[in-house]
């Protein structure tokens, strides 16, 4: 069980980290075939 | 091109989406009966084996392809699939990527309601079950209310006390509609970046409650939380040798990550050119894992075995999914004294929110694709799903005897057509595509790297795995379903709702692809896109 717990709680922690610390991409244009 | 333009606004954006999108009610009802059942803590072994070779590895593939889709302004499956599968083939296989989740919002949402209507009955003074009676009493007089509230008796949902749920579905399927047509950053990525922490704090709090019960009754000093949590974790290693016990840890993990399910592959297309998908990717997997085994694992069956016991343990597994949830539960609840009614209706929003983040996710990958499809407004689009998503869902109200009708359609559209989708995905991706561009264009603006065995795996172990569980679980499973639709009306009924559903797609799919072709897109993927990562050189692919 602590195994368990302690790989999900460690890989989110981690992930989450990771993601806050990087930069996020410049905005822009995104391209849609909708209405052409 | 149209004027409207959809995007994510934040990449936790995404995530919380995707995470919203995969973290349902098998989280905290399947998995700790899946668990108990075969092995306890010794399933873990299995259940992580897949998740690292099967589950995540197949995300990977429907961030990286869904994004790739997006950069050519394609967001449907239909479209992406025949662009990244090169033809007319992947294409058509694709129309499953919008069928399942649109057949599977007919019955989900109406599930949804049910998760409010409890909520709202446990903040009204509870589901009328007295304590001093024997469990049994009790029990019936839970699933007495289950089958009451969800039309089970008797076909058609507007008899009996089912009202409350008609009332239900109707609120929970305008706020799902409203989200969706606000858009994917207005909408969907606002709601679930409230949603996500909410429930997260709801299952801390059922948890902290759960986890501090100690020994209700001195009288029963063996019905204690260390052995409660004993009940789901402790270890049998005997189980390992047993297939069925990896086949039950690959289907937990591959239903329960949503991949296979046409959901990853539309959000993944409205990401940045050069956002991340690998880190994405990992990051709303373990997301959902947390909710899984470290919420759902630690909370439902230790609850019941407090109040339950082990005796009474067997009955509630046995229950399934529906069982445990809507029946053993409210009976531990009840147990709770003062704050029991509290905690039910802490513990059914929680259920609500991860259902209503599921069931968003639904709707937007069909309405992607009548815009794209047929070049139609948001506004006709969003008509055109509603209307069909409201006959869909009639019908599975209407005819809500033994739940059989939408049980039927969970089989082969939820469970059956998942594992096909999930198949075309990985090969497409490792093998059409090419595993090769396939890695590049993953690691194209990633934040991490994904191991380079990983290749390996997701050419050859993923499908493999795949195949492997499919097959197993075919020979298990079809024959009977086979023979309960030839011999029950109702599953007939099912059959030919998918079917007709699934007919109206491809007739969708072929106008879009006339209109496709007529417009000059490349919708068979056989130009590279501008600035996709180039092959080092000396790649042969």
């Amino acid at each position: 069980m602590f195994a368990s717990l302690g790989f999900v709680w460690g890989l989110t922690l981690w992930c989450y980290r990771k993601i806050l610390a990087a930069p996020e991409p410049p905005a822009e244009e995104v391209e849609h075939f909708h209405s052409a | 091109m149209s004027q409207d333009k959809q995007q994510w606004g934040t990449r936790l954006g995404v995530i919380l989406a995707v995470s919203g999108s995969a973290v349902g009610l098998g989280n905290f009802l399947r998995f700790p009966g899946q668990a108990a059942a075969n092995g306890g803590g010794a399933f873990m072994i299995p259940y992580f084996c897949a998740l690292l070779f099967l589950g995540i590895p197949i995300g990977w593939a429907e961030w990286t392809m869904g994004r790739h889709g997006g950069r050519r302004g394609l967001h449907s499956s239909p479209a992406i699939l025949g662009a990244v599968g090169g033809g007319r083939a992947t294409r058509y296989l694709g129309v499953i990527g919008i069928l399942i989740p649109l057949a599977v919002s007919f019955y989900y949402t109406y599930i949804e309601a049910w998760c409010l209507m409890y909520c709202w009955n446990f903040l009204s003074g509870g589901l009328g079950i007295d304590v001093a009676a024997p469990i049994a009493e009790q029990t019936r007089v839970a699933a007495q209310f289950y089958d009451d509230h969800t039309g089970r008796i008797h076909n058609g949902v507007l008899a009996g006390d089912s009202y409350q749920t008609l009332v239900c579905w109707l609120l929970t399927f305008s706020v799902n509609i409203f989200l969706v047509y606000r858009g994917i950053s207005k909408g969907i990525e606002k709601f679930c970046s409230w949603a996500m922490p909410a429930m997260a704090v709801c299952a801390v709090i059922v948890l902290v409650r759960v986890l501090t019960l100690g020994t209700p009754d001195p009288a029963l000093p063996e019905q204690s939380v260390l052995n409660g949590l004993g009940y789901m974790w402790n270890p049998d290693f005997s189980a390992l040798k047993n297939p069925q016990t990896w086949l039950a840890a690959a289907g937990q993990i591959f239903f329960s990550l949503s991949v296979g399910f046409g959901v990853i592959i539309n959000y993944a297309s409205y990401m940045k050119r050069r956002d991340d998908v690998v880190l994405s990717g990992l990051t709303a997997s373990a997301t959902n894992e947390l909710f899984e085994v470290g919420f759902g694992g630690l909370i439902t069956l230790t609850a019941a075995f407090v109040f339950l016991g082990a005796s009474g343990m067997a009955g509630a597994v046995a229950g399934g999914t529906f069982g445990l949830g809507f029946t053993t539960l409210p009976v531990v609840f009840a147990h709770m004294g003062t704050f029991g009614n509290a905690v039910g209706a802490i513990w059914f929003f929680m259920l609500f929110l991860a259902a209503i983040t599921s069931s968003i996710s639904m709707y937007q990958p069909s309405l992607a694709f009548f815009q794209e499809s047929l070049g139609w407004t948001r506004k006709g689009a969003t008509t055109l799903m509603v209307s069909i998503c409201v006959v869909g869902s009639f019908l599975v109200m209407y005819y809500s005897r033994a739940s059989i009708f939408w049980t039927t359609i969970d089989d082969w559209v939820g469970t059956f057509l998942i594992f096909i989708l999930a198949m075309v995905e990985i090969i497409c991706f490792s093998w059409v595509f090419g595993i090769e561009r396939g890695w590049r264009e993953a690691h194209d603006g990633a934040r991490i790297r994904i191991p380079a065995f990983y290749k390996f795996v997701m050419q050859y172990v993923a499908p493999l795995y795949l195949l492997v569980v499919f097959a197993a679980f075919s020979v298990q499973n079809l024959p009977a379903w086979v023979q309960a639709v030839l011999d029950e009306p109702l599953r007939q009924g099912a059959i030919l709702l998918i079917l007709g559903v699934g007919s109206l797609l491809i007739v969708c799919t072929w106008i879009g692809e006339k209109r496709w072709r007529a417009a000059g897109l490349d919708i068979d993927g056989k130009q590279p896109l501008a600035g996709e990562a180039a092959a080092p050189k000396g790649a042969t692919s």
